[in-house]
């Protein structure tokens, strides 16, 4: 099987190494970090191993939380393998040799405190090739506008958990939009729904962080 | 019966197995990877570092309380409740007002361990968290039985802001009745409850009440999570 595609499923297995126990079937098997490292020394330039090894282990585990056929321990090992490959590709990244696709600033509303899906959605982007920018929570408008200003043509994604602090998503849509009318703003959160995107002039809503990255990827390709 | 108490909970009243945070997290015993199961044991076993439960009740008698066909009072307090909350409190002559929280610490915890890469243990620590606080819940709503029970009252179920169409926004009606820092839960102008890890609730006492299922079939609220 070629390099890029055992890789693939590593990080979509969540084998972090070799001498990691998980999955136990691919005991003592080469895992991320050994398949990118051998990847890279064989020549393969860094950006086809991080878009046609790693992103693609990351998407199938993506889309098999969108169809319920994975849940969110299972993103997240697999996040853990995609970091310990990561690390391997910092240099590429920091040289320029490899491009993000873009930028995506999150942040859990002003008023709310909940932080975990927020961070799930960040590793999915992260793990499909997107810088991202996590601002955390309670976070008000001025903080989003003042990271729009400083990453240009970047997306914006507002996190909600109450129908209290959803409220707060409408002020902050609004004056992103105002002063920055061409920033895409996506939101997302339990109480959230399509239908309250269209009403506070959001671009889109997203119940889950993989088709909110095949969007995105879509515009931005 | 106190009207107002605040119940000491000892940690080890409030058992997890790791079957409980196996199916929070959406797996089962079958699918769930050996190297989670191993982080939930090894968190489990140290939980009482971190949990730490209060939790407490304030009583109002029947005539504070007023339960109409969608709307409850409790003194000058009006809770625009809706039907589906008043149904389940019908017969009811007294209220409750509950408080429990599974403590700060866990959610420093868990924000720590992500903010130091370790996602996956930060999750698992939350999860932990969420089954703490509705256990603590659970163990509060036993002991208020145990002691009405005595005098030949029962229990509805509890109903918090938030459910069942009930905004949650009126959590802050609910916490005008409580004790300021009632078992080291107040709210933020956001109706976040601090610790997170907290849960509010409004509970029916009676002799002529029960607690029945909840009723989802006439909810319109498609995306609330207790349906899961």
């Amino acid at each position: 099987m070629e390099i890029l595609e055992k890789l693939a499923i590593a990080i979509e297995r969540g084998k972090i190494d070799r001498e990691s126990p998980h999955p136990p079937d691919m005991k003592n098997q080469e895992g991320a970090y050994e398949l990118t490292k051998s990847a890279l020394d064989n020549g393969i330039p860094a950006q086809i191993v991080l878009s046609e090894g790693l992103i693609p282990g990351m998407k199938a585990i993506g889309l098999k939380f969108a169809r319920n056929e994975a849940f969110i321990p299972d993103i997240l090992i697999s996040a853990r393998a995609m970091n310990k490959a990561t690390e391997l590709l910092k240099p590429y990244f920091l040289s320029g040799e490899i491009e993000t696709k873009g930028v995506l600033v999150i942040g859990t509303v002003q008023g709310d405190l909940h932080d975990i899906g927020k961070k799930i959605v960040g590793m999915i982007f992260e793990g499909g090739g997107w810088k991202v920018i996590d601002l955390g929570v309670d976070v008000p408008s001025s903080k989003f506008m003042e990271a729009i200003q400083q990453n240009p043509g970047c997306v914006v994604g507002l996190s909600a958990l109450l129908t209290t602090t959803m409220r707060n998503m409408q002020t902050s849509t609004a004056e992103i939009k105002s002063a920055f009318p061409d920033t895409m703003v996506i939101i997302g959160g339990a109480p959230v729904t399509s239908e309250f995107a269209q009403i506070i002039g959001a671009d889109a809503y997203f119940a889950d962080p993989q088709n909110a990255l095949e969007f995105l990827n879509s515009k931005f390709s | 019966m106190e009207s107002i108490k605040q119940i000491q909970i000892p940690v080890d009243s409030i058992k997890i197995a790791p079957e409980d945070v196996i199916q929070f997290l959406g797996c089962n015993k079958s699918n769930c990877p050996e190297s989670l199961l191993e982080i939930i044991q090894q968190e489990l076993k140290i939980y009482g570092d971190f949990i730490k439960p209060t939790g407490g009740y304030v009583i109002f008698t029947d005539h504070d309380v007023i339960i109409d066909s969608d709307y409850i009072s409790i003194g000058n307090i009006i809770f625009n409740s809706g039907t589906i909350i008043t149904s389940q409190l019908v017969g009811s002559e007294m209220l409750g007002a509950l408080v429990v929280s599974a403590g700060p610490l866990v959610t420093e915890r868990s924000q720590k361990l992500i903010q130091a890469g370790s996602q996956l243990e930060g999750y698992i620590v939350d999860a932990i968290g969420s089954l703490a606080v509705e256990k603590t819940a659970d163990f509060v709503q036993s002991y208020l039985e145990d002691q009405i029970y005595q005098i030949g009252l029962k229990l509805t179920n509890s109903l918090s802001p938030g459910y069942c169409g009930w905004d949650v926004s009126e959590q802050f009606k609910l916490f005008s009745l409580l004790p300021d820092n009632f078992c080291g839960v107040r709210i933020n102008e956001s109706c976040l409850m601090i610790p997170i890890k907290s849960i509010s609730a409004i509970i029916g006492i009676g002799r002529n009440v029960e607690k029945v299922p909840y009723p989802c079939s006439s909810c319109s609220i498609d995306i609330c999570h207790k349906r899961k």
